[in-house]
C-alpha cells in the first residue's frame, strides 16, 4: 500500500458480519445497557487494513452505507478479513448492512440503541 | 444437571449452585445468572396492562387481520413450536423461524444426506470440517465437549494426534485461529469451487496443497465429519448438488446452526406438512399487516431497509425479555425463559432430542401463552 493512503479521509470496505459470543452473552442479558452498546457499538478491521490507513485500536469513527452513518469504536484484530471490515451481529450492524461501508474518524459520541430506533419509528 | 438453552448443543451437564454455574459457556452461564435483568412486561400500545389484557388484545388484532406471520420460535420447545403451528392453521399464517438450514434439514431428515450424532463424533471422527462458521463463539462448548478436543471411544490419544482439523472461511475467525498442528485453515471466497475443488480431488485429480493435504488425511478415516455453517449455505447459494456428494465422500455432515431449537422447528413444521416461509420476502412484498415475534428480535437481526417495514404492521411480541423489537410492538406478552422457567423438549443440531430441567417455574410461557391465542380465536 501506498504511504499517502494514510491521509485518506474516508475509507471503503467491504462489511462482513459475525456472531460475537460476548455481545451474544450481553444480548440476552439486556440489549439497552451499556455492555451491549460497548459489544455491538464496534467496527473491527485488520492490522494491516489500520496501518495502511492510520487507524487506532479504540479511536470512535463514522460508519456510513447507504446514506446512514452510526458512530462505532473502531477495534483493531486479525479476526477482520484483510479487505474488509468486520462487525458483530446487531442492531448497529443491521442498521449499516450493506456490501460495501465507508469509514472515517469523527470526534461524536458511540451511537446508542435507542438513537437507532428513532430512525425505524 | 441442567440443560443450558445457549445455543443448539444443548450442554445436559450443567451445574448450578446458588450463584456459581459449573460446566457452562459465557452464553449459558449469562441465561442463569441474568434471567431476572430486562425483563419484559405485559403491555399494549406501550402502557402497562395485565396478561389476561394483553393476550385478549392480541386475540382481536389477529381475528381483524388478513395476512399473519409467524416468526422466531427458535427458543421454544418443541410443545410451543407444534402449537404455534396448529395456531399458523388457524390463522392462514406464514410460519419462518429465520435460518437458511431448511433444505440442509430437510435432507438429513429425508436421508438424503448422511448425518450423524455429536456422540458418535466424539468417540469416532477423525477429520473434522469447520465450513463458515465460527462455533467459537456462536456454540462455544462445541469443539470442547463433542468434537475436536475430548476423547472418544476410538480416539484415545487427544487432539493433537487422533483428530485432523479443518476450517473454512472467508476470514481468520477465532475457530480458524485454533487450527495449528494437525489442522489447517482454508481460507476462500468461493465455496463452491472449493467443494468442486474437494470432490476432485477425492476422484484423483488435480487441486491445491491444502486440499491435497486434507485428501489425504481423509483417507485415514472411515469416520469424518462436515459441521456447516451459515457461511457455507451463502456460499452454496443453494446449489447442494456437489456438497452432497462431497458429505458422501467424506462421511457425515451435521449442521452448525446456533439457534436453540432451530431443528425442532424443521422437524415440527415438515411433520405438520407446512412449508417454511421467507419473513423477509413477506415483509418486501407487503403480503402481511399481522406479525407475531416470538422468541426473536429481527431489529437486531434483519437488515435495517426489511426490518423498518415491521413498524407498517400490528406486531404481537412474545419474549421473556424487552426487546428492540418490543420497542414498537402493539402487543407485548412475557413469557418463561425456555429449560430455565418451562420445560419441554428441544432438538440439538444433530437431531437428538433433549428433556429440559427448568430450575424456576413461570406462570406463563410460551406454551400457555400461544395456547391462550388459540383458544381466544
Amino acid at each position: 500500500m501506498l504511504r499517502f493512503a494514510k491521509f485518506l479521509k474516508k475509507v471503503e470496505l467491504r462489511l462482513i458480519t459475525y456472531r460475537d459470543g460476548f455481545q451474544v452473552s450481553v444480548a440476552r442479558k439486556d440489549k439497552f445497557s451499556d455492555e451491549f452498546i460497548e459489544k455491538s457499538a464496534v467496527i473491527i478491521v485488520h492490522p494491516d487494513t489500520a496501518k495502511t490507513f492510520g487507524f487506532k485500536d479504540g479511536q470512535i469513527v463514522k460508519v456510513s452505507a447507504n446514506e446512514r452513518s452510526a458512530n462505532l469504536r473502531l477495534k483493531v484484530s486479525e479476526i477482520a478479513p484483510e479487505d474488509g471490515a468486520l462487525m458483530p451481529k446487531s442492531i448497529y450492524s443491521c442498521y449499516l448492512f450493506s456490501d460495501k461501508i465507508t469509514i472515517e474518524p469523527t470526534d461524536g459520541e458511540i451511537t446508542t440503541p435507542n438513537e437507532l430506533l428513532e430512525v425505524y419509528t | 444437571m441442567w440443560v443450558c438453552t445457549g445455543c443448539s448443543c444443548l450442554c445436559d451437564d450443567v451445574e448450578i449452585e446458588g450463584n456459581n454455574v459449573k460446566h457452562a459457556c459465557r452464553i449459558g452461564a449469562g441465561i442463569i445468572l441474568n434471567r431476572s435483568v430486562a425483563r419484559a412486561e405485559p403491555l399494549i400500545e406501550g402502557r402497562k396492562t395485565d396478561m389476561d389484557s394483553a393476550i385478549e388484545k392480541a386475540v382481536e388484532i389477529l381475528k381483524d387481520s388478513k395476512g399473519v406471520a409467524i416468526y422466531g420460535l427458535n427458543n421454544s420447545t418443541l410443545e410451543a413450536q407444534r402449537i404455534a403451528i396448529k395456531l399458523a392453521k388457524k390463522l392462514s399464517a406464514y410460519v419462518d423461524n429465520g435460518s437458511k438450514f431448511e433444505k440442509l434439514a430437510e435432507m438429513i431428515l429425508n436421508k438424503e444426506i448422511p448425518s450423524t450424532t455429536l456422540e458418535n463424533v466424539k468417540d469416532y471422527a477423525y477429520v473434522i470440517f469447520y465450513w463458515g462458521c465460527d462455533v467459537h463463539n456462536s456454540m462455544p462448548r462445541h469443539m470442547s465437549r463433542y468434537t475436536y478436543y475430548p476423547r472418544g471411544k476410538k480416539r484415545q490419544r487427544g487432539y493433537e494426534e487422533d483428530r485432523f482439523l479443518v476450517v473454512v472461511d472467508v476470514r481468520r475467525s477465532h475457530t480458524a485461529m485454533l487450527a495449528k498442528k494437525n489442522a489447517v485453515f482454508i481460507k476462500t471466497d468461493d465455496d463452491r469451487k472449493l467443494v468442486r475443488e474437494f470432490v476432485t480431488a477425492l476422484e484423483g485429480g488435480i487441486a491445491s496443497g491444502d486440499v491435497l493435504r486434507v485428501v489425504k488425511e481423509l483417507k485415514k478415516s472411515d469416520f469424518n465429519v462436515i459441521f456447516g455453517g451459515e457461511g457455507l449455505i451463502k456460499g452454496l447459494g443453494n446449489e447442494f448438488e456437489e456438497f452432497v456428494k462431497l458429505v458422501n465422500s467424506v462421511g457425515y455432515f451435521i449442521p452448525a446452526d446456533y439457534r436453540t431449537n432451530s431443528m425442532g422447528f424443521f422437524k415440527s413444521i415438515f411433520e405438520a406438512g407446512i412449508s417454511k416461509a421467507n419473513f423477509e420476502d413477506l415483509l418486501i412484498d407487503e403480503t402481511i399487516d399481522t406479525a407475531i415475534i416470538v422468541g426473536d428480535d429481527p431489529l437486531n437481526s434483519m437488515p435495517f431497509e426489511i426490518a423498518k417495514r415491521l413498524v407498517k404492521l400490528k406486531l404481537i411480541v412474545i419474549d421473556p425479555k424487552v426487546s428492540f423489537t418490543s420497542k414498537i410492538a402493539d402487543v407485548v406478552i412475557p413469557s418463561a425463559i425456555s429449560g430455565v422457567e418451562c420445560g419441554g423438549k428441544m432438538l440439538r443440531s444433530d437431531f437428538v432430542e433433549v428433556e429440559l430441567k427448568p430450575v424456576f417455574k413461570s406462570e406463563w410461557d410460551d406454551v400457555e401463552i400461544l395456547k391462550s391465542i388459540l383458544e381466544g380465536l
